[in-house]
């Protein structure tokens, strides 16, 4: 498994991305999606998850529904119109970050500058 | 699929381990459950699959969680936090001025209310907007210009103004007309799923609470000096009338998302008393528009349907619970037959006095746990004072 910090900075744009991918997804569905694609390489705890989804529901990024399914409250998050726009820039950032990142790891040593420097 | 008594067991052990912010409990019973019905497929036993979920989760784990939410939420209702304090704090300001008769204890008192009103149509339009999806927008919007209606009506009459019974006519028949609407749309949709009212109310939830007994716990100190003193006047009464409108609002809201979280409830009976009760509620804040005795009636019935529905909403109900749905509308009985000449009016010192009022407010806070029976109290208990004659 990842370590948690190379997780926590990324956690935003994953659960972004996966809603960009799914009309609409609970949390228990959201964490075993994430375990699946990466492997389960990457386990988002309760507490991962959840203060982020509130977090990105207050900022309007997200919709929530409630449905009732099998006697209990089943919460679903969905992307706003905000929340799409937002997604596509996360994960373009990180893609970008990822491949700068890959570039100084790689021996060949880095073939880009990272614009913030 | 694990049972409604599975179920249960694990929402206990979530309380117990200190999640009390319920959009999250809610969250955590099915996130938690899925993991269980996941063992279970498995093979294993739910009390093994319950063991094995919860043996990794480190103590204080949820608390953290919740903590962590709710901060994460917080920003966004600064402003709305803000503009709620001010007006609390306007409207204790108008009765110290009132107490001592000081100068512009009546303008602190309509500047509250402004206060107030900008505060609820800001909340309700970030609601909105937020929102945008979910159904019911009309009724926010209804509920929302009902009460700021009722506080223009209100403030005309502090000032004498003519029109302020039409104006607080008008609140009475929006307020309403939205009540109903969203009643039968509740009572239509089986899970209440997308409905904007209860999801909007059930974010501010602690934070009206909060307003609402802020509010009710000073001037329950302020009437009991009064009392002890012999001091007849009392200043306050006009913010009583705030706390019972909101918390009566409130108590509305509250049956509504009980009704919403368990179908059991959404039954002709408990339809019938939803709409005797707040009919009854809020037609008396029309005041001498209709007759007063009744109004005492009315105010009767209301003690008794909505003792009946609090009670019969709490999930996990007690004794304490049991004893106010039967000791609050027997008080307000009895003060509605005094009052009404029924009774010998000597009977008035056993309803009102010192070790009742106590009663009430311990009560309140015996009720931390009960969100209906505690609007129900807060309802009565600010009626209770403003009724207070001595």
């Amino acid at each position: 498994m990842l370590p948690k910090e190379f997780i926590r900075g990324t956690i935003k744009t994953i659960i972004l991305k996966l809603l960009a991918q799914n009309k609409k997804m609970y949390g228990y569905e959201i964490t075993q999606h994430v375990a699946e694609l990466s492997q389960k390489e990457i386990i988002l705890s309760y507490g991962a998850l959840y203060p982020v989804l509130y977090k990105l529901e207050s900022e309007g990024l997200l919709i929530t529904t409630t449905e009732v399914v099998d006697n209990r409250v089943r919460k679903y998050y969905a992307l706003t119109p905000e929340g799409k726009k937002v997604a596509k820039v996360k994960v373009s950032e990180l893609q970008e970050f990822n491949r700068i990142l890959s570039s100084i790891l790689s021996e060949a040593g880095p073939r880009v500058s990272l614009k913030i420097l | 699929m694990i049972s409604e008594k599975q179920r249960d067991i694990v929402k206990e052990l979530l309380i117990r381990q200190g999640l009390t912010f319920k959009p999250l409990l809610a969250e955590m019973i099915d996130h938690t459950c899925c993991e269980i019905e996941e063992k279970m497929a498995g093979g294993m036993s739910f009390e093994e699959a319950l063991k094995s979920t919860l043996h990794d989760i480190p103590d204080d784990h949820f608390v953290i969680i919740q903590r962590d939410t709710v901060e994460s939420m917080s920003k966004r209702f600064t402003l709305l936090q803000w503009l709620s304090y001010l007006s609390l704090g306007l409207l204790f300001l108008s009765v110290v001025f009132k107490i001592f008769q000081l100068q512009f204890g009546g303008q602190l008192l309509l500047l509250s209310f402004v206060v107030m009103a900008v505060s609820l149509v800001a909340g309700s339009v970030s609601g909105l907007y937020w929102n945008r999806k979910k159904t019911g927008r009309f009724n926010v919007l209804g509920v929302v210009l009902g009460t700021v209606l009722l506080m223009i009506g209100y403030g005309f009459r502090l000032l004498h103004l003519a029109g302020a019974d039409t104006v607080v006519l008008l609140a009475v028949v929006v307020t309403l007309g939205s009540l109903v609407s969203n009643t039968f749309f509740i009572f239509r949709h089986a899970t209440g799923e997308g409905n904007l009212l209860t999801h909007l109310h059930e974010k501010y939830t602690p934070g009206i609470e909060r307003f609402l007994l802020l509010l009710l716990l000073p001037l329950t100190l302020f009437k009991t000096i009064s009392i002890v003193q012999g001091e007849p006047r009392f200043a306050g009464g006009l913010v009583l009338l705030v706390i019972i409108f909101g918390a009566g609002l409130q108590l509305v809201a509250l049956l509504w998302r009980a009704v919403e979280r368990n179908a059991v409830h959404r039954n002709p009976y408990v339809l019938a008393g939803l709409i005797v009760s707040f009919t009854c509620f809020v037609l008396v804040f029309l005041g001498n528009g209709i007759p007063v005795n009744i109004r005492m009636m009315m105010i009767a019935t209301y003690s008794v349907v909505s003792a009946w529905l609090a009670f019969k909403m709490e999930e996990g109900n007690t004794s304490v619970s049991l004893f106010i749905a039967c000791f609050v509308p027997v008080l307000f009985l009895g003060w509605a037959m005094v009052r009404l000449g029924v009774i010998p009016e000597s009977v008035d010192r056993f309803i009102f006095n010192l070790p009742v009022l106590i009663l009430l407010v311990a009560a309140i806070f015996l009720c931390k746990k009960h969100d209906t029976m505690r609007a129900y109290l807060i309802v009565f208990l600010s009626s209770y004072l403003f009724e207070y004659v001595h």
